[in-house]
Formats: structure tokens, C-alpha cells, sequence
């Protein structure tokens, strides 16, 4: 090291430092971001790819959008049933993976992935609350085969005990692995602190996992492949004429179609039931040397006028990656997380704000002050008009990105009709962000995001309960139910 | 007729599909190498550009040659904690007056470098059970305290992120950086008109990095080390298997680093390392988006030709020797339980890591694959199986891996024992054509879904270039793929998946034993 700084070890270091910093004031030196401030950018050229929308049978639509840069077909196909409240919450899953086991009568068992993996072809499935889904993705010169397979699989279904047991067994693992990961826990808990008895909260239990039969699948499998509404997604290099032909004869005429049942969720009354949860910090018990802290809150849903300034102010606390409070001071400044962040999930009938922080288990109460402290009204009112354009600015600019991906463009295509937003919602979705002012910044930071509209779950050891002495606290088990 | 016709259909696309996938792959090659350009810098630094104009964007990976294996151990996480620090800012950025701020960076640097010392002499006395002196808890205590004077002076001159900031006030989606054991990659992207704002900030970035915030950041990587390993058996797993495999091998330094290690990495080692590893010899850039060849090349002339050309330095690194006997290891954490068997193997470009390529996939990938039929459909002993090539990097010899999750109370023996059987079945009837050539065509039509984006094109296409001196490798890759045979899978079968080569690794649910010992 150089000798110069010897100096410094004299007791006296200190004063000369505080005589340095005031003859170099840093007020007068230079702006956030004028290193690159001067350069010339080129306009963007960006038109707003144009989606085909075409009828297919029942009351569904395709949705496509071409590219040729590679041989691949990429097709989703979303059914609309809704929540399906007869069935017990794990027959959807367990469905999906027998049915997919199964294969045809033709080829059977693995035979039908084995053939499908041989066409380089992939078939997933997934179920969702108030869709499921099915994937294929193809190379373009098997379409004709896959197709006939499909057909064969999607209507005659292999429903066999066997592959039940099977999955039976899968499920039953990952239920009993559930609670190895704490994010795990966090997340899982939080939806059930939002949505007590719902069936966006319900998850799958080994009890009712073993009353499940064959039966039941072959039931929901009709109800599925029923629906009313289904909806084609179509990108790659895919024809949309051929998927259509091939919609007509997946999905014939049925005089006993399934619409969708979704109870839904009254905004309202929903927001009230949480806000009527005690505001004790329910503590989730796990032995582990990083704990997780969740600030959780209800929001209106996608469509409501206060999304876009929602949107930013959450960009500004804890959406907006590094720049954003919670990283900056959590993370930068005191180095107690890794990560630590905030996002919204905006919904047809209701929005979700999650919050949440890892941290070793020693710094929880520390962390658990400062995250209630970023989002209170004090640090709320005290956002800058540059901080707010700041945001705004970085919002779009970076909104050519939802257009990178004809698989993505499509999906949030599909996701905004089902949240009846408006049909020019993209087009004027910058506009309405940068009308957002400094006051609507304030107004929805009282009316959603004030420190009593909060509820807190963390996830850790019991120990830790030391570091809040003022705070109350319910403990429960990570299997026990919170609400 | 119409009987006939349903019976002959299937017959007739079976024939058609079982020709391979390997044509469509030439054609898809073709127009990919019709669309990118590489070049050579007068400094080294490899540029690859790849034309793309699905939308008005860039995906831009920066990849150095440098990770965990480049280390030693008293320096173990150093790569990754520089890749954290590069994040800091320079002279021009990060700052409000650098030539101010500079004296509070230097003395934090020499006072931290001190502090270290001494935590680490009571670290060594806590060790041995000594007393620690009041002398020297005083002395800590002292330079704790003036540290954090000098860093609330040095904040007074810090602009937090302001990398960060710049880039989103450009557009930037994915701002990120990763290292894994053999390489460090940092990686963006942005509208394409904002090229040039990237160029200067990079440039700068590695003409003249500052590690401000050092030991808050070196915080983080604890956090993050307690995020990502000790808090998730699977990785205790891992890292200990190449611990225990590997006795002398570049693989067994954990990227993260040793927990014990840290909290004591030196600035001045960090420093060092990045000058010996960050220079343009050891670096590709990978451009993929809608760019202009002739504008971009000069773009990166411009900016990136002026850095000095680095060291070339002399490489030993330890040749693992493969001793023959079996390896075994338990790691008892509370969670699920799992299994690790793995096998030391050579790396690309050796034609016979093509093989493994595909004895992966025969193996255990897909609901198809010999071992996820016997373990998961058959015996339902395990709820997943994986077998997967090349862990955990490619820049030396690596492991054959096999992977499995068992269902509580499954009896791990006669998993091992299916394992072996299966494996054992490989090198002596081999493998039938036709399940070769689904692997294949999975492997190819994986491909494709992969290269669809920018950002897997910028990753991959670097990657290749880095390692083995040209992109194009990753085609010569697939054609190596395509020519494997039976005899291939049977002779790399016998000749490397042996008892006496094996390390085998189980992950114990510690909450049995406690279980257990209650019952008794």
C-alpha cells in the first residue's frame, strides 16, 4: 500500500478528513447521468406488431403472430372452465400428468411421449385458476403427425390406475418437499394470507390427494375438453390456416359445453376482509440461517384508472431493480440482502402487492423496520418530481420490450382481452404513464400502500421474535393454515 | 378404404419422421452464419455481431474468461465478488467528483485491508480457544469506526447505481451479470438506438473500474451464499460432490466461495484479479438484434480498440487423476432427500463428450429416458431423475452426472442398483437406432426453441467463441451429436461409467435422524 496514507494512522486523521470533505463540497459537482448525457441517440423506428385474430369453433379466437427464423410450430391452447368448485383442488394436476402419461390407445403409455420425443415435439400442461393450458411445439414437417396424435390423445384419454398411483406418488413428494425453501413458504403462505379459504390459495394436501380416482379425472377431462371459450395462441413459423383445421377437429360441436364457473372476487369486500386480519406478524416457523419478511397489501385490479400510477410508484420503491429504495437501501447500503424487492400482480378483478426480503436471521428485525419505513406515507410524500419522471422515463423507454417475442406478445395479448382492458390499451399505455403526477403518486400511496393496509409474514426461526419486542406475533407451522 | 387409410397413416409419417432432423439443422445453420459476422480486434477482443430484426432491439453479452477455476483457495469467491463490484462505477460514473472523492476510496481500501488482518488474528485465536486481548479487540473496534467515518464521507461524493440508472433511463431489461466456474458474463439489453450509450459505458467500466462499497458488497455475497447454498440441500449436494470428486481439480472452488473465505476477501487481491483476467485476450463480446454490421464493428473499434492488450498468461492448472476405488459422501441438511452419481469424463471438443451428449438424453432426460421409466414409472422409488453432461463446466475435464429425487423411504440401494443395470445394459447390447435418433432430433429441435431469443443467441454463441476460439464450434457440436452410434454409447459406457470410478453422493434428511432418535 502506498505510503502516503501513513499519515492517516495519526489520531489527528480524522479531523483533517472532516477539513477535506468540507473544502470539497460535492454539491456543485456533477448531475446522475451526465457521463452519457450529451450523446446523440437515432429515432427508434417501432410499429406495434399486428396481431391476426381469427374465429375458431365454439367461442373461441386465434391469436397469431408469424416468424421464419426457425422450422418450429408454437402453439398454446387456453380452455376457460373457471374454478370447477366440484372437483377437489388436486384433480386438475393429477389429470395432467395422467392424461399426458397415458397416451393413446395406439401409444400407449410412454410409448405416445416416446413417439413425440422423437418428432423433437414437446407437450406440456398446466392449470390455472381461471384457465388451463395446453403447449405443443412441433417442427413444421411433422405437423400432420403430431396433429393425428393430438387428436387421438386429446379425446380418447388413457386414464389408467396405474399412472393415478404414479402421479399420486410425484404429487405426494413434492408436498412433502414443499417446505424446504423458505421463498417457498413465503409464497405459498402469502397467497393464503390473501385468500383464505379461495381457491386461488388452495394447494394441494395429501388427504384429499388419496381420495382421487379415475372417475373423477375422466369427469374433468370432459369438462375440459368441453369448454366453451378456448383460445389459440399461434407463433413461430405455424400456418394459422392448418390450426384452425385442426381447432374444428380437436374441438367438434357438443351440445354440453363447459362455461366458464369462476365465482370471482368482489374488490371490495375482498380488501376489507384483509384489512380485518389482525395486523399481528404471523411467523412461519422454519430453522434456517436466512429468513424471509413479506409486506403484503390488496390493489385494485388491472383495469382500474390507478394502475399507471400504481405502477410507478412501485417501480420507484421496490419494482425497479437496483435503483429502486428497497435494493438501494436495504441491499447497497447496508448490505443485508441480497435481494430484496416489490411487485404487483394485476389481475381481471383485483391486484396483489407482494414485498419481501431475505436476510440472515439476525438482521430480520432491522430489515422488517426498514421495509415498513420505505413504503410509509412519510417516505411516499417525500418522492421528487425527477424521481417520478425518472421512473416514467425508464418505463418507457423500455416498453419496446414487450414486443421481442411473438410467444410473449401474444400471451399478454390473451391476458389483457381477459382483463378487459382497452382495445387500444398498448397504444396509449406511455401516454397514460407519463400523465401520472407527483399528487396521483401521493393519493394511491394513501389509499393503498399506508403502513396499516399492510400485513406481514415472515419465515424463519421463533428466535428472531426477540429482535421486534413490540410487534405481535402468531406462530404457526409451515403445513398449519393461516387463515 | 377409409379403415385401411386410419391403419396406414401412422405407418406411413413413422417412416417419414425417422429420418433425422439433421437436414433442417444444416438449413437453420446456414441462415444463421448467413447472418453473423465475427471479428478480431488489433487488441484481441473478439467481436461477434448476429443480424436479427425481429424487433428494434439488442441483446449484448460481454463474456471474460475468468471464473472459479481461475482462483485459489484463500481467494475462493473472488470472480463473483468482482462481478458484483464491476457494478461500482468508474471515475466518470458512480461519482460526483471523482478527483475528491478518490483519497476516501484509497483510505478505505488501506484501513479495510487492515481491519481484515485483525479480524482475522481473533478469528484464529477464537479458533484455538485463546483469549482475546483487549489490545486487540480495541484496535478493531477503533478501525471499525473510522471505516465507517469514511465511508459516510466517501457517500457524500457516491452516485448509488448510477450505472444502473443510465441504462434504465435508456430502455435496459436484464442488467445482470453472472459467474459460474469458467467464465464471467455481464449482459444487457436495450432499444437498438441506445448502442452507443452501451459502448461507453462498458468501455469505461474496463478501463477504469472503482470498488467502491467493497465490503458492503462483500456483505451481499454472504447473504447471497446463505440465498443460494446453505439454505438449499441440492446445492450443499453439488458442492460437495465436487469437493469430494475432484481432488485436485479447477472444479471443486465453489463459485460463491468458501463461507469461511469471504468475509476476508482483500481489495488489493480483487484488484489484481481483475487486471490479470479483464483485458481484451480474454474477452468476447456478443451483439444479436437489429444492428448494421459495418456501424457496430466501428462502434466497438471505437470504443473497445484502445484498451490494452492484457497478459498472456502461463496456465497450470492440476490434472485430476482418476484413482480407481469408489467415492462416498452424505450430507445431512433438513429436506428432502436426493442422490448425486458422477463420473470424471473428457471435455468438447473430445468426440467422445458428443457421445455423453447423447447418453444423457437415453438416460435420464425426458419422461422417456430408460432411468425416469424404471426409477419414476415402474418402481415409483424416485419422484425425478435427471443425467446430464458436462457438470459444472466445459473448459476442463467435467463430470458425467446422474441425479435423482427419492420418495421418502425409498431404498437408495436398489436405486443404485437400477442405475448400474441400466448402465451396464449400454455397454453390453448398446442402444437401438431408433431410440438414438429421438434423442437427436429432441436434442435439435431443443435447439431451435432455445435460439429463439436474442439473449440465448448472445450467450451461447459468446460462450463458444470464449472457449474453444470459434462460435461455430456449437454447430460442429451437433454434427459430432449426429454421427454417434450404438458402438459409440457402448464403448463410452464401459469405458468410463465404472464402479471403480464413481463418486456417489446422498443428501440425508437430518430431520429423520432426530425422528429416529426420538422412537428409540
Amino acid at each position: 500500500m502506498n505510503n502516503s496514507f501513513k499519515f492517516q494512522k495519526k489520531p489527528f486523521a480524522l479531523v483533517l478528513l472532516s477539513l477535506l470533505i468540507f473544502l470539497s463540497n460535492p454539491k456543485q459537482s456533477k448531475e446522475m447521468g451526465e457521463f452519457v448525457k450529451d450523446i446523440p441517440l437515432e429515432n427508434l423506428e417501432f410499429t406495434f406488431p399486428v396481431i391476426e385474430k381469427t374465429s375458431l369453433p365454439r367461442e373461441g379466437e386465434l391469436y397469431s403472430l408469424n416468424s421464419n427464423y426457425f422450422p418450429l410450430t408454437e402453439l398454446e391452447m387456453y380452455f376457460y372452465i373457471g374454478e370447477e368448485k366440484e372437483f377437489a383442488t388436486e384433480v386438475p394436476l393429477i389429470l395432467f400428468n395422467v392424461w399426458k402419461l397415458g397416451g393413446t390407445k395406439d401409444l400407449p403409455d410412454s410409448k405416445f411421449l416416446e413417439r413425440l420425443e422423437f418428432l423433437g415435439a414437446s407437450l406440456s400442461l398446466r392449470s390455472g385458476y381461471e384457465k388451463s393450458s395446453i403447449s405443443l411445439s412441433y417442427l413444421n414437417r411433422d405437423e400432420k403427425e403430431v396433429f393425428a396424435l393430438m387428436k387421438e390423445w386429446f379425446s380418447n384419454p388413457r386414464i389408467t390406475e396405474s399412472n393415478l398411483k404414479t402421479i399420486k406418488n410425484q404429487i405426494k413428494e413434492s408436498i412433502l418437499r414443499r417446505n424446504d425453501s423458505v421463498p417457498g413458504i413465503g409464497m405459498r403462505k402469502s397467497k393464503e394470507l390473501f385468500f383464505g379459504s379461495r381457491m386461488q390459495a388452495r394447494t394441494e394436501e395429501i388427504a384429499s390427494l388419496d381420495a382421487i380416482q379415475v372417475s373423477d379425472l375422466l369427469k374433468y377431462h370432459k369438462k375440459l375438453i368441453s369448454a366453451k371459450k378456448v383460445n389459440f395462441a399461434l407463433s413461430g413459423s405455424g400456418k394459422a390456416s392448418s390450426i384452425q383445421a385442426f381447432a374444428k377437429e380437436l374441438l367438434p360441436s357438443n351440445s354440453e359445453l363447459t362455461v366458464s364457473s369462476s365465482e370471482g372476487i368482489d374488490l371490495d369486500s375482498w380488501s376489507k376482509e384483509f384489512q380485518s386480519l389482525g395486523k399481528e406478524i404471523t411467523l412461519i416457523e422454519k430453522e434456517t440461517n436466512q429468513s424471509m419478511v413479506l409486506l403484503l397489501g390488496t390493489m385494485p385490479a388491472h383495469n382500474h384508472p390507478d394502475f399507471y400510477a400504481i405502477q410507478l410508484l412501485n417501480y420507484i420503491i421496490g419494482g425497479g431493480g437496483f435503483n429502486s429504495y428497497f435494493m438501494t437501501e436495504i441491499r447497497n447500503n447496508r448490505g443485508l440482502a441480497y435481494s430484496s424487492s416489490s411487485s404487483i400482480s394485476f389481475e381481471k378483478e383485483y391486484g396483489a402487492f407482494y414485498a419481501y426480503t431475505l436476510t440472515k436471521n439476525e438482521s430480520v428485525g432491522e430489515v422488517y423496520k426498514l421495509m415498513r419505513e420505505l413504503l410509509s406515507k412519510d417516505t411516499i410524500s417525500r418522492i421528487k418530481q425527477s424521481e417520478l419522471e425518472r421512473a416514467q422515463n425508464a418505463i418507457i423507454n423500455q416498453f419496446v420490450f414487450l414486443f421481442q417475442n411473438n410467444a410473449k406478445i401474444l400471451s399478454n395479448q390473451l391476458r389483457f382481452d381477459d382483463h378487459n382492458m382497452p382495445k387500444n390499451y398498448l397504444e396509449v399505455y406511455r401516454g397514460n404513464i407519463s400523465k401520472v403526477s407527483l399528487a396521483d403518486l401521493q393519493r394511491v400511496g394513501d389509499k393503498y400502500f399506508q403502513e396499516n393496509l399492510l400485513r406481514t409474514i415472515i419465515v424463519g426461526p421463533k428466535a428472531l421474535m426477540k429482535q421486534l419486542p413490540k410487534e405481535k406475533f402468531t406462530i404457526k407451522a409451515p403445513e398449519e393454515k393461516i387463515r | 378404404m377409409r379403415k385401411l387409410y386410419l391403419f396406414s397413416l401412422p405407418f406411413f409419417f413413422i417412416i417419414l419422421s425417422n429420418i433425422g432432423a439433421e437436414s433442417i439443422f444444416e438449413n437453420v445453420t446456414k441462415q444463421i452464419e448467413a447472418n453473423t459476422k465475427s471479428y478480431v480486434l488489433k487488441n484481441g477482443l473478439r467481436l461477434i455481431l448476429v443480424q436479427r430484426k425481429e424487433s428494434p432491439t439488442v441483446a449484448i453479452y460481454t463474456k471474460f474468461l475468468v471464473g472459479s477455476v481461475d482462483e485459489i483457495p484463500s481467494q475462493s469467491g473472488t470472480a463473483h465478488l468482482l462481478e458484483h463490484m464491476l457494478f461500482k462505477g468508474t471515475p466518470n460514473v458512480g461519482t460526483k467528483d471523482y478527483s475528491k472523492e478518490k483519497k476516501y476510496q484509497e483510505q478505505i481500501e488501506y484501513w479495510g485491508s487492515q481491519l481484515d488482518k485483525l479480524r482475522l488474528e481473533k478469528r484464529n485465536l477464537e479458533s484455538k480457544s485463546l483469549p482475546i486481548s483487549d489490545t486487540l479487540q480495541s484496535k478493531i473496534d477503533t478501525l471499525a469506526k473510522r471505516i465507517k467515518i469514511l465511508q459516510e464521507y466517501q457517500n457524500e461524493f457516491i452516485i448509488k447505481n448510477e450505472d444502473s440508472y443510465i441504462y434504465e433511463q435508456n430502455g435496459e431489461v436484464g442488467f445482470n451479470a453472472y459467474t459460474t466456474s469458467d467464465v464471467t458474463n455481464y449482459q444487457i439489453q436495450l432499444p437498438s438506438n441506445r448502442l452507443v450509450i452501451w459502448a461507453m459505458m462498458e468501455s469505461d467500466r474496463l478501463k477504469n473500474p472503482v470498488l467502491r462499497e467493497y465490503y458492503t458488497e462483500r456483505d451481499v455475497v454472504i447473504e447471497e451464499r446463505r440465498m443460494r447454498t446453505e439454505n438449499s440441500g441440492a446445492s450443499l449436494l453439488r458442492e460437495r460432490f465436487l469437493a469430494v470428486a475432484g481432488e485436485s481439480h479447477p472444479y471443486r472452488m465453489p463459485v460463491i466461495g468458501y463461507p469461511s473465505v469471504i468475509p476476508f476477501l482483500d481489495i488489493a487481491d480483487t484488484k489484481k484479479f481483475f487486471k490479470d483476467h479483464y483485458h481484451p485476450g480474454n474477452m468476447v463480446i456478443t451483439i444479436v438484434g437489429d444492428l448494421e454490421f459495418n456501424e457496430t464493428e466501428q462502434l466497438v473499434r471505437e470504443f473497445f480498440e484502445t484498451i490494452p492488450q492484457g497478459p498472456k498468461k502461463k496456465e497450470i492448472k492440476p490434472v485430476e487423476i482418476q484413482s480407481k476405488g469408489e467415492k462416498r459422501f452424505t450430507v445431512e441438511f433438513p429436506s428432502g432427500e436426493s442422490m448425486l452419481m458422477g463420473w470424471l469424463k473428457p471435455t468438447l471438443p473430445h468426440v467422445d463428450n458428443s457421445v455423453f451428449d447423447i447418453l444423457d438424453g437415453i438416460l435420464g432426460r425426458g419422461p422417456s429416458s430408460r432411468l425416469y421409466k424404471r426409477l419414476v414409472l415402474e418402481t415409483n422409488l424416485c419422484s425425478a431423475v435427471n443425467a446430464s453432461n458436462s457438470f459444472p463446466g466445459e473448459r476442463f475435464t467435467n463430470y458425467f452426472l446422474i441425479s435423482i429425487r427419492n420418495n421418502k423411504g425409498a431404498d437408495l440401494s436398489k436405486i443404485e442398483s437400477i442405475i448400474w443395470e441400466e448402465i451396464e445394459k449400454i455397454s453390453k447390447e448398446g442402444v437401438p437406432d431408433k431410440e438414438i435418433q429421438k434423442v437427436k432430433n429432441g436434442n435439435i429441435a431443443d435447439f431451435f426453441r432455445y435460439m429463439d431469443s436474442n439473449e440465448a443467441m448472445a450467450d451461447t454463441f459468446g460462450y463458444y467463441e470464449l472457449l474453444t476460439g470459434d462460435w461455430k464450434t456449437l454447430f460442429r457440436v451437433y454434427e459430432n451429436m449426429n454421427k454417434v452410434s450404438s458402438t459409440d454409447l457402448q464403448r463410452v459406457a464401459k469405458q468410463y461409467l465404472k464402479r471403480n470410478r464413481v463418486t456417489i453422493g446422498t443428501l440425508k434428511d437430518s430431520r429423520l435422524n432426530v425422528e429416529d432418535a426420538s422412537n428409540e
